[in-house]
């Protein structure tokens, strides 16, 4: 939720002036600050670097590849930057979802960012140094583009420059900091063959998706290879040339976006097209199993002589696992949610791209989820469908990938400690003990148990390679508890995987530009030869007896392949921009046999390389973090109006560097004549503490003047007090917040010149939960409510007391991917001695009725809606150019309500059709058309033969989402 | 019968009244004085056609400032001076005329909004590239106040060079153009593979240019007679000395080629790219790298002399007096390095970072730094 919002409207609910427009917002999910970090400060020569004493290490080599990326980067953009440049980092994602800095929820796709409101780069290490570093890279270009670009307009005087456009921006930032890999090759390949890549001149149609950003590298790759790397800094450079980037481009290519775009796609044409003589489609060579949504991480699961395939999908919106039957047709077999995920504390996220899910031949599937502050282990019984055990493991933030033993007894997974560091653990279900295999910097990951249970297979950055960011694979010999290669070379190997019978180890690797399932298998007749055992499960492609083969030839990528009992693999895929799980049968006689065997026998770890730490100016303490504050938003308002005369105003928000300690400041003054001036001043200072868990808010306020509604006609009104207000999360769910307003109104009502003093004192508590799915335009599956109790009372004249209740509920049942029923219950009642009224009426309640005309001390609402897609893509073309329109929801709809002082005497209710359309990503139009209706006879609502139709349709045009 | 006052006359001298006062106010960039043509000018791009960026004055230290000009927006990278007058133009499509004496206007000659001007002197006139909607070649007369001649050009990022009667302009067209001073026809023109970021080059009749595509080429009388490849788009304008070309490459490699064959002498590879021209200092070549790092190297041989290293990216030509190297940085200062050993003698600190190439006059040192301030130091 959006604190800053909340506070707000906190005060704005206690001036009785926004009531409606609360209901717009106080829902949402919580930021939860599980831990309270002891921050500190790490000078270097270009950056403060913001940690904890838990990460000092990590802190120390991000420090120390910061500032080489600075000197790199300084060269490269032939620019620096004056400034100090404030990073911020965490040691885990789960840590890094609890930063203040932006208000937002982070998902667990967003690998850092850079906040331009005090330049902020915040960044997540999340065990892999590599991914750390690339991240770091990643935003540091960012800081450097928005200086270089803020100079270039500054110099020009351009303040209204919208500036670069995303795919530039994001396209620079990926190219400069990766280049060019597997992953972004796979993207653009399947864009090209599978004929959905946007060009330039329409890639505002995907802006802000993860296929611009691969688009972005893509384009600015082929024009560095082909132009120049300093190309893309003279586009950087022209920038002041034309708002239109465009414009921009075409005077500094020499070509406008049409041009450019036939030649950049013919090239991705020519480049990938033939490698459909050699490579293969996955939909072409092996069984598809799964058809819609994202579905990965496949297990393999057989009872009663039925095959399962296990695995993690966000099909509906939710990422859940589901279960689903091997079967091998046309019509994808129903798949069946095992557990639901993202709704709930105990199920919060299966880190869906990160962690496999592993099902045991006894029918237990061991899964890992984020479970409030950290992660648990969990053991599911897939024959009795229901959660066995729960493990949660001490300085252990995040778990992932679980693997069984063979004999079940224990599981391996890779930790993610507080630290920041990833290792191998093993958990002994015998004991309940946990022993820690590894323990470094190095990401290991992934681990696989051979049919033995002698040794483990993973993926690390631990090898020779590691240094530019390669992954291998690795063998631990839990007997000896050595550590060997088994792969070792410029390229990314993961997920090992043995097969049943021992005779093959599977996995994912890139070492042909694309990711393919590779097996290594024992070369029988020469190690027969030299009398080794062929028996043994132990795999090293370094070693001359064992051979290296390519199993799969994909166009794009396949991923963690897992055994069937059967020597089947069931991997997941990418094709047509979605991961499918696919299986491929036989695999033993698929194998073609190509050799490639590297001569050097390593029988021991050989590790090259450390990471270089820098210490920074204050040594190994660091500095103690102190709250500086800076201003944040400073905005002014003058306005003038017939009726309500000039007001004129200033509002500002300073926090400090974490955002962690916010102040606000509002002061205004609405005199209509100048004897009003003094008496009319207005002003609100608050405080809002987001550092730990429960977040405190206090403030004192001001508020004179005169008002109107439509209830109390004109009034005049001075109050003046102070307020807090606490909120505390139970989980990212629900929370419960209460508040305390303590305030002195003088009020003067002008039509019967009645005046009363009172001091009022008013206690609110609410209990709010959130599980929402959104939409385009509003929800579209989950529930939330708020329940809340109140009262308000007079405590020095008694003229005011009385109490309120608000009741929102809304649930969404979801009839298919994309129509939703929606429905809400909501009520609010003030009873007692001047009770303030509530207004309802237009388009975010009870639609066709005027807005806020119905009032009452009590009102009731019931609204019913079937939300559906109306319109997918809507083009219309003029000869100068077109306007796309896209996601245009329908909806039809009954509303039932009335507000009411004393007695309800009749419902009112209105249903229709309408349309919304989102705008600019932020702002909704909604469309309605309909009757109302009356309900003369409250209490035989069901007779819907006694409603009272209008003659007339009503139509009425606003903004706002759905509720 | 008597002659009626000539209605037409007083309407047309009316006119012709406002008409001037407007052409004034528009054509406002002119000198009362007589340029006077010597040695002790600073009359186009590296100083001279070589673009050696050299003077013969010794420098007295310490140097203090003799005064600071805001300008009206941001200083383009070129400045030229010659008697008492220094041109800059800013980045809000004006070339502007301060004295030196004082630091106070001479003049302003607008340009069409949004355009950038690149400019050298010859012979009492400005001769201007105008870059960006509408460009084109002019020369104007800065005592008359009037334009001379104006043809079509096309968008060029750098600086004409003029010699010979000449006027040479590399485009972004993948042109290289040779224009008469004396009335701007075309002389001739040659096609290059690449467009071009960099000043054209006199070396001993031909005209040496730097494309984007990374190759340096040698071009006489529109025909190219030699190229040579580098691994990096060329920024930099080349130096021509004793018969050797030098040139460095945003490859980070500095160049040395016979200026005849084209044929490589020696290059030496800094840790950074290189976008600025160099500098001739005796035996010496010098040149600044966004590695931080001066460096002098001996002309002949290559070997590195010393190095000075700034607190950030190099981003001036160097300028070289008897005894003192100066050269801008990325991190607000202008350094005087000693040239026997490298040291740096004297430093200043501006407002903002020094990205307009210093020149000296009369012993005189002029700069631009980005918050739109002119320096003059003494």
């Amino acid at each position: 939720m959006n604190r800053f919002l909340l506070v707000i409207l906190f005060v704005c609910l206690l001036t009785g002036m926004v009531q409606q427009a609360q209901a717009q917002y106080y829902f949402g999910r919580n930021k939860v600050q599980y831990n309270h970090f002891e921050w500190h400060i790490l000078e270097t020569e270009h950056f403060d670097i913001y940690y904890y004493p838990q990460m000092r290490e990590l802190a120390e080599i991000g420090a120390a590849y910061a500032e080489k990326t600075y000197l790199y980067l300084e060269s490269k953009f032939n620019h620096n930057i004056l400034r100090r440049v404030p990073l911020i980092f965490y040691a885990t994602h789960a840590h890094f979802q609890e930063t203040n800095t932006i208000p937002y929820i982070i998902p667990e796709g967003v690998g850092g960012f850079f906040e331009f409101l005090k330049g902020r780069v915040v960044v997540p290490a999340n065990g892999s140094i590599p991914q750390f570093k690339h991240v770091l890279r990643h935003e540091l270009i960012h800081v450097f583009s928005h200086s270089l670009e803020h100079r270039i307009l500054k110099d020009h005087r351009l303040l209204n420059h919208p500036g670069l456009p995303l795919w530039f921006v994001e396209g620079l930032a990926e190219y400069w900091s990766i280049e060019w890999d597997a992953r972004a090759e796979m993207f653009i390949r399947d864009a090209t063959l599978s004929n959905y890549l946007y060009p330039l001149q329409n890639i505002y149609q995907i802006n802000g998706s993860f296929l611009m950003y691969k688009e972005g590298q893509a384009a600015l790759r082929f024009i560095a290879e082909k132009y120049g790397d300093e190309k893309l800094l003279e586009l950087i450079q022209n920038l002041w040339i034309d708002k239109r980037f465009a414009l921009v481009f075409e005077k500094t290519m020499g070509m406008d976006y049409k041009e450019f775009d036939k030649e950049w796609i013919y090239h991705l044409k020519k480049e990938y097209f033939p490698l459909l003589e050699n490579h293969d489609s996955p939909k072409q060579v092996a069984d598809q199993l799964t058809h819609k949504g994202i579905n990965i991480k496949p297990t393999y699961f057989k009872h009663d002589e039925q095959e399962y395939v296990v695995f993690l999908s966000n099909r509906t919106g939710y990422a859940n696992i589901y279960i689903e039957p091997i079967k091998k047709s046309k019509k994808e077999p129903k798949a069946e949610i095992l557990v639901a995920g993202e709704r709930s504390i105990e199920f919060e996220s299966f880190h869906l791209l990160q962690s496999k899910i592993d099902a045991h031949s006894q029918g237990t599937l061991a899964f890992t989820s984020k479970s409030g502050d950290q992660d648990k282990l969990y053991l599911y019984d897939l024959i009795n469908r229901e959660i066995m055990e729960r493990h949660e493991f001490d300085n252990l933030v995040s778990i992932y990938s679980p693997t069984w033993s063979p004999d079940g007894n224990k599981i391996a997974f890779s930790g993610l400690a507080f630290s920041g560091k990833s290792d191998i653990y093993i958990y002994n279900r015998n004991n309940d003990s946990l022993m820690r295999l590894t323990d470094d910097y190095f990401d290991d990951k992934e681990p696989s148990w051979s049919p033995d249970g002698r040794y483990i297979a993973f993926s690390s950055d631990r090898g020779v390679f590691g240094e530019k960011t390669y992954y291998n694979l690795f063998i631990h010999d839990t007997e000896t508890g050595l550590v060997r290669y088994v792969t070792n070379g410029k390229f990314n190997d993961s997920a090992p995987t043995w097969s049943p019978d021992g005779r093959f180890l599977a996995f994912s690797s890139d070492r042909d530009d694309a990711f393919n399932i590779w097996v290594l298998h024992h070369n029988h007749e020469n190690s027969s030869k030299e009398g080794k055992n062929p028996g043994s499960t132990f795999f090293s492609a370094l070693n001359r007896n064992h051979a290296l083969k390519q199993l799969t030839h994909f166009t794009t990528g396949a991923f963690d392949p897992e055994w069937t009992k059967d020597g089947d693999l069931l991997f997941y895929a990418f094709e047509d921009f979605s991961f499918q799980i696919y299986q491929l049968d036989s695999v033993a006689s698929k194998v073609r046999f190509k050799n490639e065997v590297d001569s050097l026998d390593q029988r021991h770890i050989a590790m090259d390389w450390s990471f270089k730490r820098l210490k920074g100016k204050n040594g190994a303490q660091g500095i103690k973090y102190k709250p500086k504050y800076d201003l944040d938003i400073a905005q002014s308002q003058i306005t003038q109006d017939p009726i309500f005369g000039t007001s004129g105003g200033v509002q500002l928000a300073v926090t400090d560097m974490l955002g962690n300690y916010q102040y606000f400041f509002l002061l205004y003054n609405n005199a209509r004549t100048r004897d009003e001036f003094l008496d009319s001043f207005n002003f609100a200072v608050s405080r809002v503490d987001l550092s730990r868990r429960t977040n405190f808010a206090l403030g004192f306020y001001h508020f004179a003047g005169r008002y109107y509604n439509r209830y109390d006609y004109w009034f005049w009104e001075r109050r003046y007090g102070g307020f807090g207000a606490i909120s505390y999360p139970f989980s990212k769910f629900k929370r419960l917040e209460a508040s305390l307003n303590v305030r002195h109104s003088d009020k003067e009502w002008f039509y019967d010149n009645y005046r009363r003093r009172a001091l009022l004192v008013s206690n609110f508590l609410s209990y709010i939960k959130d599980t929402s799915l959104w939409g385009p335009t509003g929800p579209i599956d989950g529930e939330r409510f708020n329940i809340t109790l109140g009262n308000t009372l007079d405590i020095a004249h008694s003229n005011v007391n009385f109490s309120t209740l608000i009741v929102d509920y809304r649930r969404y049942f979801r009839l298919s991917n994309r129509i939703t029923h929606a429905v809400r219950l909501w009520t609010q009642m003030n009873h007692g001695k001047e009770a303030t009224p509530f207004f309802m009426g237009g388009s975010w309640d009870l639609r066709g009725y005027r807005l806020w005309h119905l009032w009452g001390t009590k009102l009731a609402l019931m609204s019913n809606e079937l939300r559906f897609p109306f319109i997918d893509r809507f083009i219309v073309n003029f000869p100068f150019g077109g306007l796309g329109l896209s996601a245009i929801r329908g909806a039809m709809f009954v509303d039932v309500g009335n507000a009411w002082d004393d007695h309800l005497d009749y419902l009112l209710g209105s249903t229709g059709f309408g349309v919304r359309f989102r705008f600019g990503g932020f702002l909704v139009l909604r469309l309605d058309w309909g009757r109302k209706f009356t309900i003369h006879n409250p209490k035989r609502f069901y007779r819907v033969d006694k409603y009272d139709v209008d003659n007339e349709w009503f139509t009425q045009f606003f903004f706002g989402w759905d509720f | 019968m008597e002659k009626k006052p000539n209605k037409i006359t007083r309407y047309t001298a009316c006119n012709l009244l406002v008409f001037s006062l407007i052409l004034m106010a528009c054509a406002s960039l002119k000198l009362k004085w007589q340029p006077e043509t010597g040695f002790d000018e600073w009359r186009q791009f590296g100083k001279t056609p070589q673009h050696t960026n050299t003077v013969n004055d010794s420098i007295q230290f310490p140097m203090t400032k003799k005064w600071e000009h805001k300008t009206s927006l941001a200083v383009g990278p070129s400045l030229i001076a010659f008697n008492d007058a220094v041109f800059f133009h800013t980045y809000d499509g004006k070339i502007k005329a301060v004295a030196i004496s004082s630091g106070k206007d001479i003049g302003t000659l607008k340009l069409k909004k949004k355009q950038v001007g690149t400019f050298a002197f010859a012979d009492s006139t400005l001769v201007i590239v105008r870059r960006q909607w509408q460009p084109a070649l002019e020369r104007y007369h800065l005592q008359r106040g009037e334009t001379m001649w104006k043809n079509n050009g096309g968008n060029s990022f750098a600086e004409p060079l003029i010699t010979n009667d000449r006027i040479y302009v590399a485009y972004q067209q993948k042109k290289l153009i040779c224009y008469k001073l004396e009335n701007g026809e075309m002389d001739w023109s040659a096609d290059l593979p690449s467009p071009s970021h960099t000043t054209p080059t006199w070396a001993n009749g031909k005209v040496v240019v730097g494309t984007n595509q990374g190759t340096l080429y040698a071009v006489q009388k529109g025909n190219i007679k030699w190229s040579f490849p580098t691994g990096g788009a060329l920024r930099a304008s080349a130096t021509c000395f004793n018969g050797t070309i030098f040139a460095g490459s945003t490859d980070g490699i500095f160049y040395a080629l016979n200026a005849e064959t084209g044929k490589k002498i020696w290059s030496f590879k800094t840790k950074g790219k290189i976008y600025q021209t160099a500098a001739i200092h005796g035996q010496n070549i010098i040149f600044g790298a966004t590695d931080h790092t001066l460096y002098c190297l001996n002309r002949r041989t290559g070997k590195p002399v010393w190095t000075f290293t700034a607190s950030s990216v190099i981003s001036t030509n160097p300028v070289s007096a008897r005894n003192a190297i100066f050269v801008g940085s990325l991190d607000k200062n202008l350094y005087a390095i000693d040239p026997a050993n490298g040291k740096k003698i004297w430093s200043f600190t501006a407002e903002g970072r020094i990205r307009t190439h210093p020149i000296i006059l009369n012993r005189k040192v002029l700069f631009g730094s980005e918050e739109e301030r002119i320096y003059c130091f003494e």
